[in-house]
């Protein structure tokens, strides 16, 4: 044995001595995966033949990407905690909110346009203001900062629930903390550093204020006063106690403010694979329609089946409008947009590519019922992250959602039937590697 | 050592074939990068057996691969379809919607015809049959009174006691001058009556083997059967629905009672068949084309007094991803108000069905579902428990039926329309096979078939989540290995 060749020996037989522990954690990642997870086939094919093929680390894979036993067993608790507030009972679509009557509402079309309202509001607060959001957006939020910072300082109950916070804003945050905000992050620390960046992550956002006035979108933000509001308390309790660790408290139902009914409707990985109240939004929402959908969306996914319901409805001689980005947050979203989208076109929906805009998931139906912040519309993985959105019909409301979508129809082009025939060849092998690339798909940005 | 010569000289042929078997192995993976229908689960799936065990990959992909069908010929000409479905739409709009008995189901055929479902026809006299004895001896009646051609496609014909006496027939037609066209599956009829059907090709007859193994060899298309049973007398009288051929379906086979569905039409719906058939054979038989149409249909039919709408839907993976089949469960489901009533030997939805189904349930449809409770295959009955499973969590009453197998593909929705056919509903049916269903937009009939679902559910026992959950371990193993199994079926 040579100098070179005695550490490969080496490495041969340790190899030699952790196979039989390899083999037995790979057989307990295949018994787990058979006798415990609930996939859809090709998933379970695809962890198989991963986990066999890659011994040890297709296990790693499996638990960091494909695991649901975790998400789960961690989520149970929680799921409990939402029951307890009443958060999950509607048999109507399942996994909802209640219904709440008596609801006033306004929509603007980006956060720079509500943020001064925001802070009226907020000035007026006398009691509580609770903000949940996955983490601070990029724009000027120094006024919003300031007046919670005054209120804080003023002794009134102010929480800060994020998923994430990042150096860029982390300065707004120090000065939250020393003004008394109460602030949490919704997942453990070690949790939050391994899993959290790309699934569980908590993408609700919402800000109530005395639980009467409550905001919430990402991109486009809803303004609510009303029942709804208290709705929208008990939601942020929730996950309030989720993060702390404690029981929830109740919420207040706050007085009638105007005339619209409005649901809650929150989704989210603690529910299992069974349930799935997004879904049942939208396809309670597509059932509905009578002459037109109008369908906006971050990117869309290259699976035959998710859109079925859509294609149903413009078969059916529905006016079916679809509007998605040219280019999504990642590069190998724009593709697969493009190739969902063919398949959509040849159904005869129209689908608008948006050049310079970044649509949010955004749905009117008939000009009278609107789903606001809800989530991606992409079938299995909408459970991945949590979400909240609201249901509500309205024609106001409708119109000023419509309003928006307008504006992102005029910067859009239209798809025609052929165009998608005409793709070259470095575009055919772009789409081939982006379908690839959806298997590790992180949604929007953040 | 001429021995170890030998022996090497082998080991070179055998390492010769291994390079082969990679080459072909990448090759497979560009067809399967740019076939945009592949699911990314599976593709990575494939790509890594490919890679790592390269003559299993190429084994399972001769089975299991995807593959991709050119579109040739004028049926599948788009231009064709859409002035086709012009005139149908047009027909069916002015049809349905002023008349009390149709309005409602006139969403169903304007989403079928969209979707390129054949032509909407309305002067049909139908009749269901749900025994196969009263099926074959009218079948057989007609086929005995054949006078000028009999085009016939199955996906079965058993090597027994009818299989042979429909062979019979066929040769007496052969030899007294009729034009007999015989379709059959090559997987479904696997030998069948390989002595009459010599006889058959002796006497004249044209026979044709749908993907035929041997010829397909080294393509996954074989995985891809013809499933549709269509009869077509004179252009007269047809024949189609989910019964096969032979002394099994009607009930003297090892699973005893068979209950089936097919349907007898005579009328315009005849047309859409003929299409269909005509694509089959031009598709399958390149060197002995069909006639003109008008040879094959009798013009009597445009001017058959009957009532009973009817909409044919066929669909295939040529048709993908805008499959008919797929769509008119999901369509059906969707428009039902009150009740939906599924009969099917095998259940495996797919995603969008699924969901269509649960949420049906949850807003107060009364939704059920038959499925057999006899294993006829080893892995289909367990998955049929799990997926009923999973409806029943959301509502959905599922039935097993005790007196025998039930084969039947039949769909009820309210009390206005209905379907019965060849597709299943699970992922076989609704994506890799060729099948036709046949949508009767009738009032009597859907009564007629309704009630006989109520009649068997008399014969079944409900499947309670309790009784889901009280399995033993041994039916826990069966089901997680059928789940892994699905694909092979």
């Amino acid at each position: 044995m040579s100098y070179f060749t005695r550490p490969f020996f080496a490495l041969v037989e340790l190899f030699w001595n952790v196979l039989p522990l390899v083999v037995v954690i790979d057989l307990i990642a295949i018994f787990l995966l058979i006798f415990k997870e609930k996939m859809d086939p090709r998933s379970f094919a695809f962890w198989i033949v991963i986990i066999i093929v890659f011994p040890f680390i297709g296990f790693a894979l499996y638990l960091v990407y494909g695991c649901t036993l975790y998400s789960v067993s961690i989520f149970g608790r929680k799921f409990g905690g939402d029951r307890e507030m009443g958060i999950m009972d509607d048999p109507r679509i399942r996994g909802a909110d209640i219904p709440t009557e008596g609801n006033d509402g306004r929509f603007y079309g980006s956060l720079s346009l509500a943020l001064r309202d925001i802070v009226t509001d907020l000035s007026k607060a006398e009691k509580s203001a609770y903000i949940e959001i996955y983490r601070l957006p990029e724009e000027d939020i120094a006024p919003f900062v300031d007046v919670v910072c005054e209120k804080a300082s003023q002794g009134l109950d102010i929480r800060v629930l994020m998923g994430r916070g990042l150096p860029r804003t982390l300065m707004h945050l120090k000065r939250m903390r020393g003004a008394g905000v109460k602030f949490r992050t919704f997942h453990r620390r070690f949790f939050a550093l391994v899993a959290t960046t790309f699934r569980f992550r908590n993408r609700r956002v919402m800000l109530v204020i005395d639980g009467k006035v409550a905001y919430t979108g990402n991109h486009s933000v809803l303004r609510t006063a009303g029942p709804v509001a208290s709705r929208l308390g008990a939601r942020f309790m929730a996950d309030w106690a989720f993060a702390v660790g404690r029981k929830p408290e109740q919420v207040p139902v706050a007085e009638p403010a105007g005339d619209i009914t409005m649901q809650v409707v929150s989704s989210g990985p603690d529910l299992g694979e069974d349930l799935d109240p997004s879904m049942a939004e939208y396809v309670s929402l597509v059932k509905a329609a009578k002459r037109s959908i109008v369908l906006s969306e971050p990117y869309l996914v290259p699976d035959e089946n998710v859109y079925n319901f859509l294609k149903l409805s413009a078969l059916s001689g529905m006016e079916v409008k679809v509007i998605v980005p040219v280019r999504g947050i990642r590069w190998y979203q724009r593709w697969n947009s493009a190739s969902a989208a063919a398949s959509l076109v040849d159904s005869g929906v129209k689908v608008y590519m948006c050049l310079d805009r970044f649509p949010e998931s955004l749905m009117v139906v008939d000009g009278r019922e609107c789903g606001l912040g809800m989530a991606p519309f992409n079938g299995r993985a909408m459970l991945q992250d949590f979400h909240t959105s609201i249901v509500a019909s309205s024609e106001g409301l409708s119109s000023q959602v419509m309003a928006r979508m307008e504006e992102l129809m005029s910067h859009s082009n239209e798809l025609g039937v052929g165009d998608y025939g005409k793709r070259t060849f470095s575009q055919k092998v772009k789409i081939a590697l982006s379908r690839f690339m959806m298997l590790f798909n992180r949604g929007e940005r953040g | 050592m001429k021995i170890i010569d030998d022996f090497l000289g082998w080991t070179n042929y055998i390492a010769d074939f291994v390079m082969l078997l990679v080459i072909l192995d990448i090759v497979f993976i560009i067809i399967l990068m740019f076939m945009e229908r592949c699911d990314p689960r599976s593709f990575v799936a494939w790509i890594i057996v490919f890679l790592f065990v390269p003559p299993v990959g190429f084994i399972l992909y001769l089975y299991l691969g995807r593959t991709v069908y050119w579109h040739t010929g004028v049926y599948n000409d788009p231009s064709f379809w859409r002035s086709k479905l012009e005139t149908s739409r047009d027909d069916l709009e002015a049809d349905m919607r002023d008349s009390e008995d149709y309005r409602d189901s006139l969403w169903v055929a304007k989403v079928l015809a969209n979707a390129g479902a054949d032509t909407y026809t309305r002067n049909n006299d139908i009749k269901v049959y749900t025994d196969g004895t009263e099926l074959r001896d009218d079948m057989f009646d007609a086929l005995r009174a054949a006078e000028r051609s009999i085009l016939i496609e199955y996906y079965i014909i058993r090597d027994d006691k009818d299989g042979n006496e429909l062979m019979d027939i066929l040769t007496r037609k052969v030899r007294d001058g009729v034009e007999v066209r015989l379709m059959a599956d090559g997987f479904g009829i696997k030998k069948g009556p390989t002595k009459a059907i010599k006889e058959f090709k002796k006497a004249g007859g044209h026979y044709a083997v749908f993907h035929y193994w041997l010829k397909l060899f080294l393509s996954p298309k074989k995985s891809h059967r013809n499933h549709r049973k269509i009869a077509i007398v004179d252009g007269k009288v047809a024949f189609c629905g989910g019964f096969n051929i032979g002394d099994e379906y009607r009930g003297e086979g090892p699973l005893g009672h068979w209950r089936d569905g097919s349907i007898r039409v005579v009328g315009d719906g005849i047309i859409p068949m003929y299409m269909n058939f005509a694509e089959d054979w031009k598709y399958t038989v390149k060197k002995d084309p069909l006639r003109h149409t008008w040879e094959y249909l009798d013009p009597a039919i445009r001017d058959n007094p009957g009532q009973d709408r009817m909409q044919l839907v066929s669909g295939g993976p040529d048709t993908m991803p805008n499959n008919q089949v797929p769509m008119q469960y999901l369509a059906m489901v969707q428009n039902a108000r009150e009740r939906v009533y599924i009969t099917t030997p095998y259940l495996d939805p797919d995603e969008s069905t699924k969901a269509a189904l649960m949420y049906a349930a949850q807003s107060g449809v009364d939704v059920r579902i038959l499925i057999p409770d006899k294993k006829d295959h080893i892995f289909l009955y367990w998955n049929n428990l799990t997926f009923a499973n999973e409806l029943m969590k959301a509502g959905v009453k599922v039935y097993r039926y005790h007196d025998g197998f039930i084969h039947e593909k039949a769909i009820v929705i309210d009390d206005r329309c209905c379907s019965i056919g060849s597709a299943n509903l699970d992922y076989r049916s609704l994506y890799l096979n060729f099948e036709t269903n046949t949508i009767l937009y009738s009032r009597r009939l859907t009564e007629q078939v309704a009630a006989q679902f109520l009649e068997d559910l008399e014969e079944s026992s409900q499947y309670t989540c309790e009784e889901y959950d009280s399995r033993t371990l041994m039916m826990r193993i069966r089901m997680a290995v059928s789940r892994l199994m699905w694909m092979l079926a």
